[in-house]
């Protein structure tokens, strides 16, 4: 709104222009659970005008009429932290439309474009189309080509593509979808979906850091020992067994969300606060990240998968017992990774990284640990937890927050050092709804924002990190299962800290 | 807890407050509490207003803007004395386990000892924060002895639906931003919404040649003027209706905007009308925007000009 003389942006929160959003597999969990309400919680907070669009594709043939009304049962059941308003979804549904096809057949994206000629005059969204690619990954570049075959690509506004993850299987996968995208779309108008840089506590990171003047200081090898993230899950693969056997931990957690946290946790200050500012620095911190040889993916690489356990009073089961798993399946259901970036902000301090599922609980943090104090003057021998160092935790979820561990006398006679800390709790110092990641997101690729989403280059350097613990683990029969449902993780993920002389925070 | 009304011992009770409240003797704070505090939150009172409706008021804000509410009570009538008292404002959020709680401290005088007061919050306002004053009582705005707080409030609020005069409310407020002094008037919060409709509806109407604008009260002044500073080469006529209305005329078409009720609107663009909703424009809901934004506000300091 910078040329709009009504422009209030003290007041106002940002708003999307006149657009049509097409949603490609518009009858899948993604966009039921995540994508429409997230629409209908931008248009409940007026911050997509009401003549907005959304035209919505899959092979189920459905009336308009039919998807508003699957799409109602969807909003109801899965919006976060806010009412569903008949009255508003009344007027909200009227914006939603349905064409059915196959992704594949030229004839159903020639309709696409009759139905969007159409919206645009009927909704006047000035021609802006924004595709949302919600459909198995390989029809990506299928879809692409097709939306360029039949001239999507460009029209009267603008026309951007939002790409869910995995963006390539591999490094070289990566790099053909990359390419095969660019011939229909210019980088620039390409929107890789990382929902992670979403979470208002990963946004939060950028301003803990950038916003204050106390912490980058400290903010470097000189006073970080090391860095752990941690994003485990206590469900198991939910019924997506055969997806996640072809994905694994590291590819479907590490790869992207922990790469793209660790980015942010280490990445150098942007001079601005601009999309390709920002993205930069990302994409140079991830370029930094030391290549890891074959022969030390052993030492600085571990995958785990869980087996069957009793968890509290149920008994869950094993991977290799879930539906549609491969009974003698080799893939990582948890992987732990040592990366060490070469920079002189960096060097020598290992970035830890874990993710895994059917651990203990749902959680996503990033512990930072400082250095000890260089000399402890209470060290008499009789003193407990003098040598525990600061500890500063970015708690992303459930609870988002920051706290910092640091040591105090305990009161009474004596010196005795006990370990406090000091919180913010996110809840407590702003009680207001945070948008959900799919809410951000969405606005932000409808303004045209890119700033959080993730770049060709950014996406091939954290391949690029990978690609050798995949190659190495490809060639492996591991001995799995080699963790028990509800635990932590394989032991050798504890031996790959011990050897540092590091040892995992139980979060 | 009744307090003698100096200010060391008013900070003793706080202290002592949260040295209670920290202690994990029953099950319902076994896991402590989290202190909140973002900025002091001053809350000028006549004893006649309703207490119970603005306690509701402190306790719904302070969730969003945890702040040490102080509400002075002002009794017009010069009776009682001077007294204190420091309580704790807790809530449990969903799903979580530790309470968070903001202090309050209350203070009732007779208006006869108003002078006293300002020395008194001198010593009350948390360090380092933002200091919001908010003048619900009219009289108590226009109170010389009143205005002697202003000096320690980074913002100050009223509103000027809640004067007689309206006229004499729009003059303190201009005369007060044009002395430097951040008043902010409700009555211009309350147009933030339907002001982001015209600002929505532009995009639509393209460059305005006529604005016609039907609303009521100081908001009426504020947005008219708004429109002639945002748009001047547009001609902006004012009509009386019963209803708030608000219609651009450009080059690309006609946008209307009308208010239904008090959370919904109907925007028709050309032929096509949708019904948008707006958020409920209570006493709590503008003071949680104004809250928000703790320094001046150029746009409506532009409108005072």
């Amino acid at each position: 709104m910078a040329d709009n003389p009504f422009a209030d942006p003290l007041r106002f929160e940002r708003r999307a222009p006149a657009c049509a959003i097409v949603i490609f597999g518009a009858n899948g969990d993604l966009t039921k659970r995540k994508l429409m309400p997230a629409l209908y919680r931008l248009a409940y907070e007026r911050r997509i005008p009401p003549t907005f669009a959304v035209l919505g594709n899959s092979r189920t043939a459905m009336s308009d009429e039919d998807f508003r009304a699957k799409m109602r049962e969807s909003v109801e059941k899965f919006l976060e932290d806010s009412p569903f308003d008949a009255g508003l979804w009344e007027s909200f549904e009227r914006n939603l439309f349905y064409i059915a096809g196959d992704l594949q057949d030229h004839a159903m994206y020639e309709k696409l474009s009759g139905r969007l000629d159409e919206l645009q005059q009927s909704h006047q969204t000035g021609g802006n189309v924004l595709f949302y690619l919600s459909t198995q990954p390989s029809y990506y570049a299928p879809v692409v080509d097709c939306l360029g075959a039949v001239g999507l690509n460009h029209g009267d506004g603008w026309r951007r593509v939002i790409i869910e993850k995995p963006f390539g299987h591999d490094l070289t996968t990566a790099r053909k979808l990359n390419d095969d995208i660019h011939k229909v779309f210019a980088e620039n108008h390409v929107y890789r979906i990382d929902h992670y840089l979403g979470k208002e506590t990963v946004q939060n990171i950028l301003a803990f850091r950038f916003g204050n003047g106390i912490f980058e200081p400290l903010w470097n090898r000189r006073y970080i020992n090391h860095v752990q993230i941690t994003a485990g899950e206590s469900i198991g693969v939910e019924g997506r067994g055969a997806y996640y056997q072809e994905a694994g931990a590291l590819r479907d957690m590490i790869q992207n969300h922990l790469m793209q946290v660790m980015a942010t946790i280490g990445m150098e200050p942007s001079a601005v606060f601009e999309a390709d500012a920002v993205r930069d620095e990302r994409a140079k911190f991830l370029r930094s990240i030391r290549p890891m040889k074959p022969a030390d993916v052993g030492r600085y690489a571990v995958a785990g998968q869980y087996g069957a356990a009793r968890i509290g009073t149920e008994d869950v089961p094993g991977f290799r017992q879930e539906s549609g798993v491969d009974p003698n399946s080799q893939t990582d259901t948890y992987a732990a990774v040592t990366f060490f970036v070469d920079n002189w902000r960096w060097a020598g301090v290992p970035f830890y990284l874990r993710s895994g599922k059917r651990l203990p609980k749902r959680i996503t943090d990033i512990a930072i640990f400082f250095n000890s104090a260089p000399h402890s003057v209470f060290a008499d021998g009789t003193l407990q937890d003098v040598s525990r160092p600061n500890l500063l935790i970015i708690r992303i979820q459930p609870e988002e927050g920051i706290s910092l561990r640091f040591l105090s006398k305990q009161p009474g006679s004596g010196m005795r050092l006990r370990p406090v800390s000091m919180d913010f709790n996110y809840g407590a110092s702003f009680g207001e709804r945070s948008p959900t990641a799919y809410e951000t997101l969405l606005l932000d690729a409808m303004i045209g924002d890119p700033t959080l989403y993730t770049r060709q280059d950014m996406v091939e350097a954290s391949w690029i990190a990978v690609q050798p613990i995949l190659d190495a683990w490809a060639s492996t029969k591991f001995g799995f299962p080699n963790y028990a449902a509800g635990t932590w993780g394989p032991q050798a993920s504890d031996d790959m800290l011990a050897r540092q002389g590091h040892h995992w925070r139980v979060p | 807890m009744p307090a003698a009304v100096q200010p060391e011992r008013i900070l003793k009770d706080l202290a002592k407050l949260w040295i209670d409240l920290a202690k994990p003797d029953t099950e319902k704070n076994a896991s402590g509490v989290i202190r909140a505090c973002a900025m002091t939150l001053i809350v000028g009172l006549e004893q006649r207003e309703d207490t119970q409706e603005v306690g509701l008021t402190i306790a719904e804000l302070i969730h969003e803007h945890p702040s040490r509410a102080i509400v002075l009570r002002v009794d017009p009538s010069d009776g009682g004395t001077l007294d204190a008292r420091v309580f704790a404002q807790c809530w449990m959020p969903f799903g979580k386990r530790q309470q968070i709680c903001c202090e309050e401290i209350e203070i009732s005088t007779p208006v006869s000892r108003l002078a006293d007061v300002p020395k008194l919050m001198l010593a009350l306002t948390v360090p380092d924060l933002p200091v919001v004053l908010w003048a619900r009582s009219p009289r108590l705005a226009l109170d010389s002895e009143f205005q002697q707080l202003f000096t320690l409030a980074t913002k100050i609020i009223i509103d000027s639906a809640r004067f007689d005069d309206q006229e004499a409310a729009y003059r303190f407020v201009k005369s007060s931003n044009d002395a430097g002094r951040n008043v902010i008037d409700l009555a211009w919060t309350r147009l933030t919404p339907l002001r982001q409709l015209v600002a929505q509806a532009f995009e639509n109407s393209g460059q305005v040649r006529r604005v016609v604008l039907s609303y009521s009260g100081t908001g009426a002044r504020y947005l008219e003027t708004w429109f002639r500073k945002a748009v001047p080469q547009a001609e902006v006529i004012t009509t009386q209706e019963n209803q708030v209305r608000v219609v651009l005329e450009g080059a690309a078409g006609s946008v209307s905007i009308t208010l239904e009720d008090a959370t919904s609107a109907t925007v028709t663009m050309n032929d096509m009308s949708r019904r948008v909703a707006l958020p409920e424009r209570n006493e709590q809901s503008l003071l949680r925007e104004e809250l928000s934004i703790v320094g001046p506000d150029p746009i409506f300091r532009r409108i005072l000009e």
